[in-house]
């Protein structure tokens, strides 16, 4: 429990148990943030309904549509790939950034209906999986790769997806969530007579209330408060244990095949790193290795190391695990960067059998380890490693 | 009172203004949504015409990969392709530009570019890849949505028909109905039919070939009598049969090309005349002309040889069937032609025009080659090249595609490089 000094102006109050920021204020606004949220959703009709970008070859042309990519994954029968992938690139971030909207703009008119704290909650909740930023990395890397051998243009849909993609990062930027929580319920002072220890606060808006509401809804955001959330480390084991398992095929099957010249060259993970490599796309190289090897296994790795640490009671570097915690759970939606640059690139490269590229086995796998340790680590509770650490009840 | 002023320090309120600071987001929704309602003013402003055209044959074209070129111009593109209710012909729907409405009436005609791959129009050997192209002429006639497409360019209309026979000695049955019939390099008339038949008793060929002349073509000064254009046309053809028109089979491109029906003027062709048959006048033939003469002329061996490879080659480029000997092939075209070019000082007068023809053919030839490459180079190198076994069709096909490239490239090197030597002969005899 921490008491927060007002702050003024910029600033940022931290914890100073873990060393993690509480409260920040510097650059953030809620007319900003609505502004933003307000233009990524009108951006993202043009984005998904205009052509992405188009390639021309051999006289003939192709164009590459957001739901092009889906389309060509699910006639192909990835459909746990074209379902992700749908959700991740077309339905949240539409669903997230209108109810976003909706809220700042009812807090900034000082409208207050019951539902007010339940959909910010939701769009807390729905931030990391909406990924238009994403996204566009994928379309970066996807563009580059083509457009290393033909010409691609990048066309109109392209252009709102990049100034969609940019204000929805900006939009998070400027974004300040303790802000709109007061403005949707002010936070009431601890009753007289109760003491720290008889309070839980809400792991959603931070709402403290009397330790007698365990288990019951928040009374700001209807989450479920309680001291920790049960069954979090057996949850979280069993499913990295699943990503531990689906990381092997990830890497070993092709993640895409390409038909060229007739014959079926196939593309793992590491093959496609080689060869932005080799295009002299180095950076990008690297940036698919962090995104599609590296961050799925710090994520796996870390999350492993976080359950022992809890089950041993270790009481050794635990400022550095719960930032290892806060980085995986930052960077773990990037790893889709693979997975978006396949949907993008399909399409465009379909000239029959001279080149057609299409996904392949290790897709399925790389995206389910993806989502499978995305949702782990939203579910473990890094305070679990402390609790244990010293000792019951902390 | 000036004293106690300077005394006391002054205290004034801050005068208060609202802040304008936020102001400047709202440009970010507001640039959003102008950039939003553009882009729909202008799809809807943009909104192609949907046109259905019925080909006999879909030879290759896709939705949304097939273009649509007026003039050159890429004017819109397949939409959908689908086979009719009767289970015979294709309907294919055309997206075109909205500025093409006026252009759309009942003489339009559309066809098929490249839907027949053939080395007389080297360009469309593109095809064998890309697949073909529609092409749309503008024609008068009251607007229309609905047309009939045909498989190649349509043929040249022609005003006045009068139909002649001539009996060739070669080889007609590759020639194709609706082929031109030149003269100097004017197109006169086409050949309308060409048959093969046998007489059982004697037990001769005769492969009649009619022709269709067209008078208005030959732009006949001081015509005398009627305007019956057969017999104008008859009388025109008396004289110029007199001073040696012949008709004799080409090839265009030459070596390759399919045969067409060429009439010229040979000064020293002897005595001949138009001589009415039973059915239509007949035109007296020249042997051969170009290589055929030159086969005739030289002979025996090597530049039969020639014709053998070269026909070896072209069945092969045509079928783009594998056969790793076609580089052999090459270096033998090249080793004849060689010997070719020694013996050649006979035969240069009838050369000349061929060689002529050649060049002609060489740049567009090595375009080709050119597109050839670049298209397998660009499929090879799409998702960085990876090496390649030797075991799928398509695969060996475009091997032999980049083998075909090297042939024509190699071709078209050889005769651009020779010419001399032939103009030398010619010089020289």
């Amino acid at each position: 429990m921490q008491d927060l000094p007002s702050l003024q102006g910029g600033g940022a109050a931290v914890c100073p148990t873990c060393d993690h920021w509480l409260e920040r204020t510097s650059g953030r606004s809620i007319t900003a943030a609505l502004a933003c949220a307000l233009a990524t959703v009108l951006l993202l009709f043009p984005a998904n309904l205009l052509p992405l970008m188009s390639v021309s070859a051999l006289g003939m042309s192709r164009q590459s549509y957001i739901s092009s990519g889906v389309l060509a994954l699910w006639n192909a029968q990835w459909v746990i790939v074209a379902l992700m992938v749908t959700v991740f690139a077309i339905t949240l971030p539409f669903v997230r950034f209108t109810m976003l909207a909706v809220v700042l703009a009812s807090v900034r008119l000082n409208r207050r209906p019951s539902w007010l704290g339940r959909a910010f909650r939701w769009t807390i909740h729905l931030d990391v999986w909406s990924m238009p930023d994403v996204f566009l990395i994928g379309c970066a890397v996807g563009y580059s790769r083509v457009s290393a051998n033909l010409s691609v243009t990048i066309d109109w849909g392209g252009r709102c997806l990049i100034a969609a993609a940019l204000l929805s990062m900006l939009s998070r930027a400027t974004l300040d969530r303790r802000t709109v929580w007061r403005a949707i319920a002010p936070e009431q002072p601890l009753p007289s007579g109760q003491s720290s220890t008889h309070v839980i606060s809400c792991t959603t808006c931070d709402l403290v209330v009397p330790a007698e509401a365990q288990d019951e809804g928040c009374p700001r955001c209807g989450a479920r408060v309680s001291v920790r959330r049960r069954y979090a480390t057996s949850i979280t084991l069993a499913l990295i244990i699943a990503g531990f398992a689906l990381y092997l095929p990830a890497n070993i099957y092709p993640m895409s095949s390409d038909t060229q010249l007739g014959q079926l060259v196939p593309h793992r993970i590491v093959d496609g790193i080689m060869e932005l490599y080799r295009a002299g796309l180095w950076p990008l190289g690297i940036l698919i290795f962090c995104t599609s090897i590296a961050i799925p296994l710090l994520k796996l790795g870390g999350l492993g190391w976080f359950l022992l640490s809890v089950r041993r009671r270790s009481q050794h570097r635990l400022v550095l695990k719960t930032r290892l915690y806060r980085l995986i759970d930052e960077v773990g939606r990037w790893s889709n960067v693979d997975v978006f640059t396949i949907s993008v690139f399909v399409p465009l490269l379909q000239f029959g059998a001279l080149a057609s590229a299409r996904a392949d086995t290790g897709a399925t796998a790389f995206i389910l380890v993806v989502v499978l340790t995305m949702i782990a680590s939203r579910l473990f509770d890094p305070r679990l490693m402390w609790d244990a650490a010293l000792g019951p009840h902390g | 009172m000036a004293e106690t002023t300077a005394a006391e320090p002054r205290r004034t309120l801050a005068e208060m203004r609202k802040s304008r600071a936020p102001g400047w987001i709202w440009a970010v929704p507001i640039a959003a949504l102008g950039i939003v309602i553009w882009l729909l003013l202008r799809s809807l402003s943009h909104r192609g015409i949907d046109v259905t055209v019925v080909f006999e044959d879909a030879a290759g074209m896709s939705a949304n990969g097939t273009k649509v070129m007026y003039r050159g111009l890429n004017v819109g593109t397949v939409s959908s392709v689908a086979l009719e209710d009767d289970g015979v012909h294709i309907r294919a729907h055309l997206d075109l530009n909205a500025d093409m409405q006026k252009l759309l009436t009942t003489g339009t005609r559309f066809y098929l570019q490249g839907a027949q791959p053939s080395f007389s129009d080297p360009a469309s050997l593109k095809s064998i890849v890309a697949g073909p192209t529609i092409v749309m002429i503008a024609g008068p006639g009251a607007p229309a949505r609905h047309f009939r497409g045909t498989a190649g360019e349509p043929p040249e209309t022609f005003a006045v028909k009068v139909p002649y026979l001539v009996r060739f000695q070669g080889a007609v049955g590759g020639m194709q109905v609706g082929s031109t019939v030149t003269l100097r390099g004017f197109t006169v008339g086409e050949v309308s039919s060409v048959t093969l038949s046998v007489d059982a008793r004697t037990g001769q060929i005769s492969t009649p070939v009619v022709v269709s002349l067209d008078p208005t073509r030959f732009h006949i000064r001081e015509l005398t009598g009627s305007h019956d254009w057969v017999a104008v046309m008859n009388q025109t053809l008396d004289t110029l049969v007199q001073h040696g028109l012949r008709a004799r089979l080409m090839q265009t491109p030459p070596l390759i090309g399919s045969p067409e029906v060429m009439l010229e003027v040979i000064p020293d062709a002897g005595m001949a005349q138009l001589t009415r048959g039973a059915d239509y006048p007949e035109i007296p033939t020249a042997e051969g002309g170009g290589l055929q003469d030159l086969t005739r002329k030289l002979g025996q061996l090597p530049v039969k040889e020639i014709g053998d490879n070269v026909r070896e080659i072209t069945a092969r480029l045509k079928a783009l069937s594998s056969s790793p000997q076609l580089e052999d092939s090459i270096k033998q075209l090249d080793r004849t032609l060689r010997e070719l070019q020694h013996t050649v000082h006979d035969a240069g007068p009838q050369i000349a025009p061929t060689i002529a023809s050649i060049h002609g053919t060489v740049d567009s030839l090595r375009k080709t080659a050119g597109d050839i490459d670049a298209t397998a180079a660009a499929a090879k190198s799409a998702m960085g090249g990876a090496a390649a076994s030797p075991d799928g069709n398509v695969q060996q096909a475009l091997h032999e595609l980049t083998e075909a490239a090297r042939a024509i490239r190699t071709l078209a090197d050889y005769i651009d490089q020779h010419p001399e030597s032939f103009l030398r002969g010619r010089q020289g005899s």
